[in-house]
């Protein structure tokens, strides 16, 4: 865009173009006093936009009855509010088992189901539910018993997959839930769901909305992280975007930064070879001088928004590389971890660093695991995603607990949906598939405030429908809310005429059964 | 007042003018006596009239504003006046003037209307009645006042113009605040007062209406090396549940300036002493409780409370008063005494116990602190006594003893230390040991010793202390750790110096 006036080339309306932007105000054949005139115009939609974000922020500190008191954040943290309570949790960590991982292998133990080997599924269990189009078009919908073992570990004697051995050391750290439901059938809606509250793109993800309502714990670093995951094996991979970790409506410093998996976890981090410390800052500096003036001619608020980021940008070539250092961490780290966990990238590092990251204050770490969508070959895939995933998994809770960060930091592992009982394609007893199944699915969580030990809601004898204490995602996500002390239904921000929240406009509840 | 006919010079009237003033005259003293009237013989009593009144009278509300509006640009229009550009608007004054005379009046009768018939009384009714009785007749004189200025010019009324016009200025204020106070209650602008404006006003501290639980002050004397666990009064549920509730859905109607239907509700004896349906509470029977009935009744029923569309109690306010009155409706039965009673995480009794002062009086002293070292600390919640977190993740380096001896009176406030690797040494643990209010004391890779970790035992509140990495001793800790209620982590050196 050509938006310095006194620089301007009076051909340029020759030319319209403009690097792909598109025409300009200076593209137009009058003269030239005539343009300068009207970019200095503030423009109608430009006042009712800035009007009426001035009014948003005045109807969110009402809101969030923002008190004199919580102003006394620094001036380049505006956004730290106070919660509305005292919290249980100051971070979270979020390890999302993207694409599904089968309740029936992982945490929902059926047993009787092994006398039930290849039988049809009772039409009464099923009660006439609408199947994907992957499974509709089945003849049968034989019943397909795991071919793991549980066993019960711990105090809280939990059923535990023999596919986590290492996870079932810290058994008497979970607070297991069988008994989560979502409506969504697939994919790309189910991890919208559970990510940001809504099957539509466009809302804040939770880490976006803690960030909004908590502000940064270490303003050398974002207050949301998302690592993604090497996979031990790629089949039915689901794509990833940053819509999952994105601030929605929320001012862009919401959003996720996310650490690539590569040996650079942010590229073009280094400043260049002879570019000093002073010259990146001089340069910076300039940048937004310039961005602080285009603020003033068109106010757009998105600007001060890439300022901020310019500025995180800066901070972070800092405090990246002290971060991802690893040189100093003991033997004790890799013995716990496991060998894996020195390759970048891969789910031990990204837990490892997760771990790091709490330890500096990072408010939300989200690791994304994928290929748990195992439509076909289950057991051979889980087996191997279990294996990668279950020791570093185990490590991160254990190192919490050591270093005496699990209080207060809530570990969320899980995926969108369940899977089907029935098997998808053909059956035999070490390798057939499963389907969605949107009726029910486990989860696990640990730290934070939540009660140890806890087996929550059950399914029935076919892991098919909840018979007791189910719970929405939004009554996870308000639960989650409630342990970072806030009232899910007072986080709000205005937009597009609605005070919109994490959970949406649908009833939601706190689960205070699950909360210590 | 009006003028008098021997004081106008000769010539200076029509024909008909004599009889014309005299009928002014006199319909200004009628309008001033029946203002004065209305308070001195007829005040509001407590009385419930005839109904044709009282929906004339609940036009007062309506009406009251066109007047006030009006008023207040009077004063506006006159020194616009002044200037050369705004000769005009004095053409409009006096029009305006005698508009708001009219308003006044008419907005005072039918608030008298209301007050007399509606079943209002009490003190701040009646002097709001007087106040709009004042305000009319000052808008009148100083109408009157005006007509004669701009009629014999500048000379003829001296000052006493503005004067009178400031004077009703003054008086619309105070007769404002007090129908605002009769509406929505007479703490309704102190509520939310910053602190700073409400120490200027010298008005009280905000007055906690439950039974508070002593603060840190009473309950744990500061460096008197006692180390007494803090003891909390039991907190009554009456106290910490339903009051609150009362007071934002029922005493704006049932106070003693307010009385609708004989019912006060500003304290719990008026509950038992109850209104014109006869007792408000039955204890021990939710059931057989007028008030239970009146909550609980369909939303649109006539005699469902509260009226008129105001945000009605909870479901579990509702609940919380139900079985209260069936628990026997004590006025103190502590809140722990109530089992069974759904008490939402949000006020748990543990953490009222260990309250910390309010932070919001010293949002000062607390920037100039962060100002002063660039490090934080931020509230623990909106709630002033859950305490402040002290902060240092952004530069721990920055957090030195001196950083923490500088707090002052500030280690008052905090509950939560976050002091892992800082640079703070035995020192500061020197002082830390005297905080009252810590819970929770992160002091991962710190140089702290042995020597400064026996000094904690002091800190009779902690409820987590974290060592990870220092090169504190498990002999040091044993006492620590054999403390109930006390979590202490010391795992042995986690990263390589």
């Amino acid at each position: 865009m050509s938006s310095d006036p006194t620089q301007h080339d009076p051909h340029a309306h020759l030319c319209s173009d403009h690097a792909g932007e598109g025409p300009t105000v200076w593209d137009l054949p009058v003269p030239h006093s005539l343009k300068r005139e009207w970019l200095e115009l503030e423009t109608r939609r430009h006042f009712l936009g800035r009007t009426g974000k001035a009014l948003a922020w005045a109807g969110l500190a009402s809101i969030l009855g923002r008190s004199p008191s919580t102003a006394f954040a620094q001036p380049h943290a505006p956004m730290s509010f106070a919660p509305h309570f005292a919290p249980r949790a100051k971070r979270a960590i979020y390890l999302f088992m993207a694409g599904a991982p089968s309740q029936l292998e992982t945490w929902d133990y059926k047993p009787g189901l092994k006398d039930m080997y290849d039988r049809d599924l009772p039409e009464s269990v099923r009660g006439g539910q609408v199947l994907t189009g992957m499974t509709s078009s089945q003849s049968r919908l034989p019943v397909a018993p795991s071919p793991f073992g549980f066993t019960q570990h711990g105090k809280a004697g939990h059923w535990v997959s023999n596919l986590f051995p290492y996870t079932a050391r810290v058994a008497d750290e979970l607070t297991v839930v069988k008994s989560l439901y979502t409506e969504a059938i697939n994919h790309e809606p189910a991890i919208l769901q559970i990510t940001t509250g809504s099957m539509f793109a466009g809302k804040p993800s939770i880490g976006a909305w803690l960030s909004y309502g908590l502000g940064a714990m270490n303003e050398e670093l974002p207050t949301f992280v998302v690592l993604t995951s090497k996979m031990p094996v790629k089949a039915n991979v689901q794509a990833l975007s940053n819509r999952l970790w994105s601030s929605g409506f929320l001012s862009p410093e919401h959003a996720a930064v996310a650490l690539r998996s590569g040996s650079d976890p942010v590229l073009f981090l280094k400043d260049p070879e002879g570019i000093s410390r002073n010259v990146r800052r001089a340069m910076i500096d300039g940048v937004n001088a310039m961005n602080r003036d285009l603020y003033e001619s068109v106010g757009d608020p998105e600007i001060n928004a890439r300022v901020s980021q310019y500025e995180m940008a800066f901070r972070m070539q800092a405090s990246v590389p002290d971060l991802t250092d690893l040189s100093r961490e003991p033997k004790s780290t890799w013995d716990l971890y496991g060998e894996r966990a020195k390759e970048p990238g891969t789910f031990a590092y990204n837990c490892l660093m997760a771990r790091r990251l709490a330890e500096r204050g990072v408010r939300f770490t989200q690791i994304f695991l994928r290929s748990w969508d195992t439509h076909g070959d289950l057991p051979a895939r889980i087996r191997d995603l279990a294996v990668d995933s279950d020791q570093p998994t185990y490590a991160l809770i254990e190192d919490l607990k050591r270093r005496g960060l699990l209080d207060d930091t809530l570990v969320i592992w899980g995926g969108e949906f369940g899977r089907t009982v029935y098997s998808q394609g053909g059956l035999k007893p070490d390798n057939f598939g499963r389907d969605h199944h949107p009726r029910c699915f486990s989860m696990w969580m640990a730290g934070g405030g939540m009660k140890r030990g806890l087996s929550y809601g059950e399914t029935d004898d076919f892991s098919y429908n909840i018979v007791k204490d189910p719970i929405h995602i939004r009554d996870l996500h308000a639960t989650m809310l409630h342990q970072f002390g806030f009232d899910h239904n007072r986080l709000t921000f205005k937009f597009q005429g609605l005070d919109q929240k994490l959970t949406g406009v649908l009833p939601a509840k706190v689960i205070h059964d699950l909360i210590a | 007042m009006p003028d008098t006919p021997s004081s106008l010079p000769p010539g200076a009237e029509n024909k008909y003018g004599r009889p014309r003033r005299l009928f002014t005259a006199l319909l200004c003293l009628l309008v001033v006596a029946g203002l004065s009237a209305m308070p001195l013989l007829w005040p509001a009593d407590g009385q419930e009239r005839s109904s044709l009144a009282v929906f004339f009278g609940r036009l007062h509300p309506l009406f009251l504003h066109f007047p006030i509006a009006l008023l207040a640009v009077v004063p506006l229009m006159e020194i616009g006046g002044f200037f050369r550009r705004g000769r005009h608007l004095r053409a409009s004054v006096g029009f305006i003037l005698w508009l708001t005379v009219a308003g006044s009046v008419t907005a005072t009768v039918l608030g008298w209307l209301l007050a007399r018939a509606g079943g209002y009384s009490g003190e701040l009714v009646n002097d709001h009645m007087w106040g709009g009785s004042l305000l009319s007749m000052a808008v009148l004189l100083a109408a009157l006042l005006r007509r004669q200025l701009v009629r014999r010019g500048p000379g003829s009324v001296g000052i006493l113009y503005p004067v009178v016009l400031v004077a009703a200025l003054g008086l619309l204020v105070w007769t404002s605040h007090q129908g605002g106070q009769l509406t929505h209650g007479e703490r309704y602008l102190e509520e939310h007062m910053p602190a700073p404006l409400r120490r200027w006003l010298g008005l009280p501290e905000r007055a906690k209406k439950s039974a508070r639980p002593p603060t840190a002050d009473e309950a744990a004397p500061v460096g008197a090396g006692e180390p007494g666990a803090p003891v909390a009064r039991p907190v009554s549920f009456f106290d910490e549940r339903i009051m609150p509730a009362f007071d934002r859905t029922c005493v704006s109607c049932h106070n003693p300036n307010k009385t609708k239907g004989g019912l006060r509700m500003d304290g719990y004896e008026y509950l038992l002493v109850g209104g014109d349906s006869g007792p408000s509470i039955e204890p021990g029977d939710a059931a057989r409780s007028e008030l239970y009935r009146r909550i609980t009744l369909p939303h649109d029923d006539e005699e469902f409370m509260p009226t008129d569309g105001k945000k009605p109690l909870t479901a579990e306010e509702t609940k919380w008063i139900e079985q209260w009155i069936n628990a026997g409706a004590s006025p103190d039965a502590p809140l722990s005494e109530l089992a069974g009673i759904t008490v939402s995480a949000v006020v748990k009794p543990a953490a009222v116990a260990l309250a910390a002062p309010d932070y919001h009086p010293h949002v000062e002293a607390i920037r100039a602190w962060e100002r002063a070292w660039g490090l934080r600390l931020v509230p623990v919640s909106q709630v002033g006594t859950d305490g402040v977190i002290l902060r240092t993740a952004s530069s721990p380096t920055r957090c030195t003893d001196d950083a923490i001896a500088a707090l002052g009176d500030l280690r008052e406030l905090v509950v939560d230390a976050e002091l892992a690797r800082t640079a703070v040494t035995d020192r500061a643990l020197a002082e830390i040991a005297l905080w009252p209010n810590l819970r929770r004391l992160d002091l991962t890779q710190t140089a702290v010793t042995p020597n400064g970790v026996v000094l904690l035992a002091k800190v009779v509140g902690l409820q987590t202390l974290n060592l990870t990495g220092t090169a504190v001793d498990e002999p040091t800790l044993k006492p620590l750790r054999s403390r109930a209620g006390l979590l202490v982590y010391a795992a042995p050196d986690l990263e390589k110096p």
